[in-house]
């Protein structure tokens, strides 16, 4: 065993102290010592290095601006310590200021945050611009999470829907009244694929109620995300108010539908007549020349009368009749209800031979024209030849109604009389007149009517299919029909203008369709077609791409078609709608790439090439293009860094070599031309272009291109291009490029700054690993040496007593207190250490029944003091228990021990409220210091009485001060020599 | 007393001569073997490379151990020293600097019997050896499982 010499153990002492005095300079950050008037008297290597010309500038340097307006504060502030923030140069600086009292001077303990700001910084801008996107989406944009809250309501759909967002904030998706009740069972099973992630992105459209009652379709677009146990985390949802299509849709229909029922009506056989009057469609004067014929030869009188007793036609009236039945009222009357009464019921073609109720024969026959009794024919009045005319009857009635009998008589003897065979004969006559009548009538009927109504139709097809084309034009949906048994296919004037035609330009023909459909989408849309008629359905649709014979712009479009059969089941006419989708489209390709950026950006634990080139995958196929590259930008703006493509660029369009390699602007191909020019750069004719640079081998051949700028801060951080689509560029692409990097970058820059703070929480991890391994190695190392220079001091005491005189004795003892006291000074520091190094834990805590066990155990040691303790009940704080403990601790310690020399001492616990704050005191009536000093109260070793008097070691109240801060809390002292102490703290 | 043996584990040699000193001061007679590593306080338990052979009469009545030791540290040396059928009654004492909670945890939930902290003050460390002879050299029994030697 080889025991080191003692000499050798103080002289590892004196290095240690070395070392420990050598901690200032070697601490990587700044540290400062100026007078009061801003000179520097001391500077650590790190403060030299950060600052170098703070030396020679002094308090005009920008760290120390306004100096002396800080100095004027920090000498007010009790604490006696400052912390600011301050810019110098283009960094970000945390001061500590300290001010020494007795010294009169500052110090400053400075710590670069810059990252950390910036980072912060771009983290909060990085959020607003997202939020801002989201709230500027012509799509209303909600998000759901997990159990179908809503969490997000974008200002488009409060507009949508009209409820605010902090109505709806919070609401489970079922509580708001807002679907529609027909579809509530579509939108649960739609949850519910969701939710089980069966679906994790659909499309669906339902009917939505707003806040005011009124109904709108909408279309949903969903999309879920699942944590990696695969259980759903949100959904988002961005939907689009469609009620106008649909409207336009159901127009459509609503106006074919009625057209087609009115020409269907038109020409059944068998139609209503409606309320026509028999004087408006019989030919009254040619019936009354046939029938004046008739009496000429027969002597019989005949009348055509409707059912409401008007005489149409009349011939033969007999005098007994016009001038005394008819004229009388009572008997005019027998006269009508004979007529129209003892009439009713006859059927078509039959008769009907009645004695009229005012004593003569009569016969009647029934016009009934389209099925509907109009009127009889009459025949009579007569007597036949064979029967005696009953004269006191007649000579009666003269009396009763006031004729004059002999002109009453003489008109009754007028009336003819006529034989059976006679009557035979004009039966059969009138009974083939009355059919004639009906029949031609109802011709005549019918004629007018189709003359009209083809007339208000032809009028109404006119208006309905203006409505239509004009509601085709906004809409942008054309209709075609095709008639199979006439072969003819007409178009509305909006599929011309699909097709890039001028309306009604020629006559459509189902190869001139086929013509204007995009060449690879031909055989899809012929094959639609023939399919649904050889599988016998009755309706297919088909989206399909137009190229536009006016620009070769192509266009998509959705058809749908519906088939009409005849009774045997062939299809006679096909119908269809055809519509322009490509906003619809262009809006959902959008929405879908802005949705897999930000689904790729949120769930995604992919590098960020990776991700870029999803990204640069989305701008592609956005717009249609071949080729999606980016580049980013340096911060001089003149060098291009890292550069990306497309899955596809990579695969087809380009072997070259560079990916990484920074080189700059200037030698960039044209491309980099928006970097100069700080916009949107379109060529359309690559090749035509004076200034391109050769393209490296193995690079395809570039057409067109497009290349934006992405801009923050003003600075141009990075370029999106794409190329080589089939058609020129134009704004709609540079919208949607634009739009879709800055997106990107967005997610690009939350995924690095993430991917920092991440780091930057690993290293403060690590920072405070090694504190805590320090702590420990003090803990045990340092120590040791101290009981050396105390162990062996003690041995020289104890066996060389009688060879030292009492000054060697003397400064052994002097050497053992240096010791012990710089034991107990490391044991408070490493205490002080633990303090801020131990978890916290915040929970209510009983002030009172702490302060009374702290008390029990002071009055316990010393239980000759006569102390007055005076502890507020229920004191309740929230914080952590041990740490508030040993707060308290020192705390009432330092009462308790700066009362020892105070008469009728007295501490006292409480609490006061201001401003619903609580503030906690602790109080006594010791010796109190003097208030000039109260800034070194909380800083650690300072003391401001001398041992002698009060023992100590200065670190209690740097301890108390330590925990109020860790809890957020702030502590003060307010005394003055001789009145006591009070110490104040929030929590 | 008989001249039972105590392993003192300690590599500071300025520790060493003034533990020996506090045990001379409290007039504890025992043999003082000391260990300047974890790795030779193993040897020496167990009988082993260098100390193989020893009597079994050598065994240590109690072992004093600092914790920050070279080579094998001393909770690893209680842990093994536990583990063995040899050693895994014999009282051990943790005399070490530190006052680290976790150290101190450790000690005990290895096994340790006692956790004494070396003061900087002589005098008080004189009294805590004093302590320690006292409990575990004149007051405390023998396990009566302790393996006969």
């Amino acid at each position: 065993m080889i025991a080191k010499s003692p000499r050798k153990a103080s002289r590892n002492a004196l290095n240690d102290a070395k070392r420990l005095a050598s901690f200032p300079q070697l601490n990587p950050n700044p540290v400062i010592e100026l007078n009061i008037d801003g000179d520097v008297r001391y500077i650590n290597e790190s403060g030299k290095k950060t600052f170098p010309d703070l030396v020679a500038k002094g308090h005009t340097h920008p760290l120390l601006a306004n100096w002396k307006k800080l100095v004027d504060k920090l000498k007010n502030e009790p604490s006696g310590h400052l912390t600011r923030e301050v810019k110098a140069g283009a960094r970000y600086y945390h001061l500590t200021l300290i001010y020494d009292r007795i010294e009169d001077s500052v110090r400053i303990y400075a710590l670069d945050f810059t990252e950390r700001k910036q980072l912060e910084n771009e983290l909060i801008s990085a959020k607003q611009r997202l939020d801002d996107q989201i709230n500027n989406s012509p799509l209303a944009i909600i998000e759901f999470d997990s159990e179908f809250h809503i969490i997000r309501w974008s200002d488009e759909a409060q507009n949508m829907f009209g409820w605010a967002a902090d109505e709806v904030t919070g609401k489970q998706m079922n509580d708001l009244p807002w679907i529609y009740e027909e579809d509530l069972e579509l939108v649960e099973i739609e949850s519910r694929n969701l939710f089980s992630a069966k679906t994790p992105r659909s499309v669906n459209t339902n009917r939505n109620v707003r806040k005011d009652g009124s109904v709108i379709w909408c279309e949903w677009y969903d999309s879920a995300t699942y944590d990696s146990n695969g259980n759903l985390v949100s959904v988002l949802s961005q939907v689009l108010d469609v009620t106008k299509r649909r409207q336009a849709e159901e127009a459509l229909r609503a106006s074919e539908g009625r057209v087609r029922k009115q020409l269907d009506g038109l020409l059944a056989p068998e139609g209503d007549i409606g309320d026509v009057e028999l004087a408006d469609i019989v030919d009254a004067a040619s019936i009354q020349a046939l029938v004046n014929d008739f009496y000429a030869i027969s002597g019989i009188p005949m009348a055509l009368i409707d059912l409401k007793g008007e005489v149409v036609v009349g011939v033969g009236w007999q005098d007994i009749c016009t001038r005394f039945h008819r004229i009388n009222e009572e008997t005019c009357r027998s006269c009508v209800e004979s007529d129209v009464h003892l009439t009713e019921g006859i059927p078509a073609g039959e008769f009907k031979l009645y004695r009229c109720k005012n004593g003569m024969w009569d016969m009647a026959t029934p016009i009934i024209i389209g099925g509907k009794h109009m009127g009889n024919l009459f025949c009579g009045q007569f007597f036949f030849d064979y029967e005696p005319v009953d004269r006191a009857f007649f000579v009666e009635q003269a009396a009763r109604y006031g004729f004059p009998e002999d002109e009453y008589l003489t008109a009754l003897d007028k009336v003819p009389r006529i034989t059976r065979a006679e009557l035979d004969l004009t039966i059969n006559f009138y009974q083939k007149l009355a059919e004639n009548i009906s029949k031609l009538s109802y011709n005549n009927i019918m004629l007018a009517r189709l003359l009209f109504q083809r007339d208000e139709l032809t009028e109404a097809l006119k208006r309905s299919e203006d409505r239509l084309n004009r509601a085709q034009e906004i809409a942008k949906v054309g209709s075609w029909e095709l008639d199979l048994v006439r072969n003819i296919l007409t178009w509305s004037d909006e599929v011309f203008r699909i097709f890039g035609l001028k309306p009604q330009e020629f006559t459509a023909t189902y190869e001139a369709f086929l013509e204007g459909v995009h060449p690879d989408d031909r055989a899809t849309v012929d094959d639609a077609y023939t399919r649904s008629l050889s599988e016998g359905r009755d309706a297919y649709e088909v989206q399909h791409r137009v190229v536009n014979r006016a620009t070769g712009e192509v266009r998509f479009v959705e058809e749908k078609c519906q088939h009409f059969r005849n009774q045997e089941g062939r299809v006679v006419r096909s119908v269809g709608m055809v519509q322009d989708i490509t906003e619809r489209k262009r809006a959902d390709d959008f929405m879908h790439s802005q949705l897999r950026i930000l689904t790729e950006a949120n769930t995604s634990v992919q590098y960020l090439n990776d991700m870029l080139q999803i990204f640069l995958d989305e701008c592609e196929s956005l717009t249609g293009s071949q080729i999606g590259f980016c580049h980013f930008v340096d911060e001089d703006q003149e060098t291009l860094l890292l550069q990306s493509w497309s899955t596809n660029t990579l695969a087809n369009a380009c072997t070259a070599e560079g990916r990484d390699s920074h080189y700059p602007v200037a030698d960039a191909g044209v491309w980099a031309e928006c970097v100069r020019t700080r916009g949107p750069v379109i060529h359309n004719d690559y090749a035509s272009l004076a200034n391109r640079k050769g393209l490296p081998a193995g690079h395809v051949a570039v057409v067109r291109e497009l290349v934006i700028p992405i801009v923050n801060n003003n600075i141009i951080v990075a370029i999106f291009g794409v190329g080589n689509k089939p058609t020129d560029y134009d704004e709609t692409d540079v919208e949607a490029l634009t739009h879709l990097g800055n997106l990107s970058w967005e997610m690009i820059k939350r995924k690095r700054t993430e991917e920092e703070l991440r780091l930057a929480s690993v290293e403060l991890a690590a920072a405070n690993d090694e504190l805590q391994a320090f702590a420990y190695s003090v803990s045990h190392d340092l120590r040791a040496p101290l009981r050396t220079l105390d162990g062996f001091s003690q041995a020289l005491l104890e066996d060389y007593r009688d060879k030292l005189d009492a000054t060697g004795i003397d400064y052994l003892n002097r050497l053992r207190a240096g010791s012990q006291r710089m034991a107990a000074l490391i044991d408070e520091l490493l205490k002080l250490s633990r303090m801020t190094r131990d978890e916290m834990t915040r929970r209510p805590v009983d002030l009172t029944i702490i302060a009374g066990q702290i008390a029990a155990g002071l009055i316990a040691q010393s239980p000759e003091r006569q102390v007055k303790l005076d502890i507020e009940p229920k004191m309740v704080a929230e914080g952590d228990a041990k740490l508030l403990a040993v707060a308290l601790e020192n705390l009432i310690g330092n009462a308790w021990k700066f009362t020892s020399q105070t008469d009728q001492a007295r501490i006292e616990v409480g609490s006061t409220e201001k401003n619903g704050k609580r503030t906690f005191f602790v109080r006594d009536n010791g010796v109190g210091f003097d208030m000039k000093y109260a800034d070194k109260l909380f800083g650690p070793f300072q003391r401001l009485h001398k041992a002698a008097e009060f023992p100590g070691n200065g670190i209690g109240l740097a301890t108390v001060q330590r925990i109020i801060h860790r809890h957020g809390g702030e502590i003060w002292a307010a005394s003055a020599p001789g009145e006591g102490a009070m110490f104040s703290f929030t929590l | 007393m008989s001249r039972k043996v105590i392993l003192l584990v300690e590599d500071n040699p300025d520790d060493v001569v003034l533990t020996q000193r506090a045990f001379q001061q409290n007039n504890i007679m025992n043999v003082v073997v000391v260990a300047q590593d974890g790795e030779e306080a193993l040897d020496y338990l167990f009988a082993r490379n260098k100390f193989a052979g020893r009597h079994n009469e050598e065994d240590p009545v109690v072992v004093l151990l600092d914790l920050k030791l070279p080579k094998v540290d001393g909770l690893q040396v209680l842990r093994e020293l536990r583990g063995n059928k040899r050693t895994k009654l014999t009282p051990v004492v943790v005399l070490t600097s530190s006052t680290e909670e976790r150290d101190m945890c450790e000690s005990y939930s290895l096994g340790a019997n006692s956790y004494v902290r070396k003061p900087v003050d002589f005098v008080k460390f004189s009294e805590a050896v004093k302590q320690l002879e006292l409990y575990w050299l004149v007051l405390n029994e023998a396990p009566p499982c302790a393996p006969q030697p």
